[in-house]
């Protein structure tokens, strides 16, 4: 079995809430399969925004944010990109004057499930932010 | 439109990445732990609305 994920997902891993033990249940499956775990390129810079997000509106400290950011790039993911997402940064770049190495803002208005909904429709639940094959 | 879809070789994990994803989720599991302790418990909000609001401030960001 083969999982991919989203930030969301890596999100649920670490901060316990709804569906938190599922998010976990996910990575223990591949751990026990030897699987890899896809992830879409941006997976990490969306998380350390998440993270970010935690330490202003729900008081998590600098020294737990920075753990939970060094164990999320010890997970041996298989980052991937989307193919489309370069072909839409040039055209974001060069409407906006942007440079190429900003890519979080490589997403055009309309876009938002680009990388959330990557071969999925949704963001919410593990169940739909994740797929198997 | 039609999207291109990449084509994704998956490659089971080697030993010393099995070891790695156990290793490390047992240390994730301790500091999900924690940060609830820190909050005495109580969950966390909703990650996914986290995600959305992100998104939404970043697109409000572009000129």
């Amino acid at each position: 079995v083969t999982f991919a994920v989203d930030a969301s997902v890596a999100g649920k891993l670490f901060f316990v809430e709804e569906y938190s033990d599922r998010a976990l249940a996910l990575f223990r499956d591949a751990d026990r399969s030897g699987e890899e775990i896809l992830a879409p390129h941006l997976l990490a810079a969306e998380f350390v925004n998440i993270v970010r997000r935690k330490m202003r509106q729900e008081a998590v400290t600098l020294v737990r944010a920075s753990a939970a950011i060094n164990e999320l790039l010890a997970l041996p993911l298989q980052y991937h990109a989307e193919p489309d997402i370069y072909r839409e940064a040039i055209l974001l770049t060069e409407r906006y004057s942007l440079s190429a190495s900003t890519p979080s803002m490589w997403r055009s208005p309309g876009s938002r499930d680009a990388t959330c909904g990557w071969r999925t429709s949704g963001c919410g639940a593990p169940s739909a932010a994740g797929w198997r094959s | 439109m039609a999207r291109q879809v990449e084509r994704i070789t998956v490659t089971p994990l080697t030993p010393d990445q099995r070891r790695q994803m156990h290793d490390t989720l047992e240390r994730i599991v301790r500091l999900r732990e924690a940060l609830l302790a820190d909050r005495g418990g109580r969950p966390f909000g909703s990650v996914s609305d986290d995600l959305a609001a992100i998104r939404d401030e970043r697109e409000r960001q572009l000129p």
